[in-house]
């Protein structure tokens, strides 16, 4: 009889004790670094900084939550896991709005460097119907030169957009069609003050 | 005592043993440094929102280096055996964290409230240099790598300022226009250089103006004084100014006449030795001067002779004051234009040997281009 109490107490002890180590949930832990790390790709700091902020410190309370839990003698995961998953399925989130914002960013970039190209364009053409006398050959030749310094803007945008820093490509391609759109009245100025034709004096 | 009284003794000891057990353990069991590293996460975070890894870089840096330290000593102290875990030192890392932390969310506040107003000022004060500077480049005959130059600051300002007032992206504005500054810094040293000799000969142009002037005064004649800086032409009789007109000139209009063909306006006392009328000239009417005089001859055989200029050059001629101007640029080989009807006005006053005074400008260098 007295070994039968003792033999179920040891059972129940036996079962506390293994109830009070439930496994480090790992995976968990893996799936929620990985999604940060994706959102960091996509350069969630850089198109929306505040979200990316704010899934930063979700990660840090759920690895602590986990070292809270190993810390004490019986450990419970529960809650730590489903703050992990929480994490991963923000970071899912947070990588989506920063995509979509890119994409934006992306697509007002592309207009822009149409519309640039589209003036430079247009001033070529100008370029080439002004009239070639000497009264606006000097002021012709400074337009020329300015409108090779927005063709290398251009040139600097496209890189910034294959390299797929959108945000500095927008900043440049927006700098450029003002500049481009001064070059343009500039010329248009020009031309018309230009009138008749001139023999060369010494 | 009856044998199942004692059993039943000692069975109650033996459970209320294995029950106090794991309160026992749980007494011993250090207290993890939870609160610490939670009031130092928090203070991370607001350092963070503060934008402290933009505006206090290194103290942030600092404050996440002893936040990280601390998890990694609680995960090192969670692996130690429970009764021999010491959690002092991640509480130590932990409240270093907070301080570092606070620290950076005060100086990121203070830096970008700072930076913005700095860029405000330096946007502001820049968008009024570059305006007038533009105004200054579109006169003088800089060589294209200067403009193209120019053309580069005006962008990158432009990138600054879309930086700072769409985005408040301050640091990229701040980049961008230290980068504007610095090519500006470098067209203005082209543009002194261009401009050298209007601090050395601003004396000598104000006292020939004056002289030319006084020349009217006392012998009561018309004389013509033109301003190159200025594109200015003005007539004084008896030492009165009567008329002011805009001219163009050459298109290397800086600098004196060097020789032939070099498009540059010519600087010194002359005389109109020819006047010409619609049938003489290609340019409505026309006053000849006496370009070269002795000054400019004597100067085209010493540049000659120090090889300032070719050896084949020809110090040219046909210097005149004529119409077809008003076409907004300088576009003549060295001659003074204007506009037609102002020919008209001043062609009956002026008669052969009128002095003619050409100078480099009236105005100081330092007002021109010290803004």
């Amino acid at each position: 009889m007295k070994k039968k109490i003792l033999l179920g107490l040891a059972a129940i002890g036996f079962a506390i004790v293994l109830t009070s180590c439930q496994k480090i949930p790992q995976a968990e832990i893996d799936a929620a670094n990985a999604a940060v790390e994706q959102t960091k790709a996509a350069q969630a700091e850089t198109y929306v900084p505040e979200e990316y902020t704010a899934l930063q410190d979700s990660l840090r309370v759920a690895l602590e939550s986990i070292e809270a839990q190993k810390s004490k003698l019986f450990k419970k995961y529960s809650k730590p896991k489903a703050q992990l998953i929480l994490v991963a399925t923000q970071a899912a989130t947070v990588k989506a709005s920063a995509e979509a914002k890119k994409e934006q960013v992306k697509a007002e970039v592309t207009q822009l460097l149409a519309d640039v190209n589209a003036l430079v364009t247009e001033d070529k053409a100008l370029l080439a119907k002004a009239p070639k006398g000497k009264e606006g050959k000097a002021a012709l030749e400074a337009i020329k030169g300015d409108i090779a310094t927005i063709e290398a803007s251009i040139t600097d945008v496209n890189n910034l957009v294959t390299s797929g820093d959108f945000m500095a490509a927008d900043y440049k391609i927006k700098a450029s069609k003002e500049k481009a759109t001064e070059i343009n009245t500039e010329l248009k100025d020009a031309i018309a003050k230009v009138k008749g034709k001139g023999k060369g004096k010494k | 005592m009856k044998r199942v009284e004692r059993n039943w003794i000692i069975i109650s000891l033996v459970l209320l043993l294995i029950i106090s057990i794991p309160f026992i353990l749980i007494s011993l069991t250090p207290n993890a440094p939870q609160l610490e590293v939670k009031k130092a996460r928090e203070a991370l975070h607001n350092a963070e929102s503060a934008k402290s890894h933009q505006f206090a870089k290194t103290k942030f840096l600092k404050a996440k280096k002893l936040y990280d330290a601390a998890l990694v000593e609680w995960g090192r102290q969670n692996n130690i055996f429970f009764l021999k875990r010491n959690f002092n030192k991640v509480k130590l890392y932990a409240q270093k964290s907070y301080k570092a932390s606070c620290e950076a969310k005060k100086l990121a506040e203070t830096n970008s409230k700072d930076i913005s107003h700095f860029l405000k000022a330096k946007i502001d004060s820049l968008d009024l240099f570059i305006s007038r500077y533009d105004e200054l480049i579109k006169s003088l005959p800089l060589n294209m790598e200067a403009r193209k130059t120019f053309q580069i600051a005006k962008i990158s300002f432009t990138e600054s300022k879309v930086a700072y007032n769409t985005n408040n992206d301050l640091s990229i504005a701040m980049k961008k226009i230290t980068i504007a500054e610095d090519k500006l810094s470098i067209v203005k040293m082209s543009v002194n250089s261009l401009l050298k000799d209007y601090s050395s000969n601003y004396t000598m142009w104000k006292r020939m103006a004056e002289n030319t002037i006084e020349t009217s005064r006392n012998d009561s004649i018309p004389v013509i004084l033109i301003d190159k800086y200025a594109k200015k032409f003005y007539l004084y009789n008896n030492g009165v100014r009567k008329y002011t007109f805009d001219v163009e000139l050459g298109k290397n209009w800086i600098g004196n006449k060097m020789h032939q063909n070099d498009m540059a306006t010519p600087e010194g006392n002359y005389l109109v030795v020819q006047k010409m009328s619609c049938s003489k000239t290609n340019y409505y009417k026309a006053l000849l001067l006496n370009y070269p005089n002795k000054e400019d001859t004597i100067r085209f055989l010493l540049n000659k002779h120090s090889g300032r200029i070719p050896s084949s050059a020809y110090i040219g001629n046909m210097i005149e004051i004529h119409g077809e101007g008003g076409k907004g640029i300088n576009w003549t080989d060295g001659c003074i234009a204007l506009r037609n009807g102002e020919m008209d006005s001043i062609f009956d006053l002026v008669n052969a040997d009128t002095p003619v005074t050409i100078v480099g400008s009236l105005t100081k260098l330092s007002n021109i281009i010290d803004f």
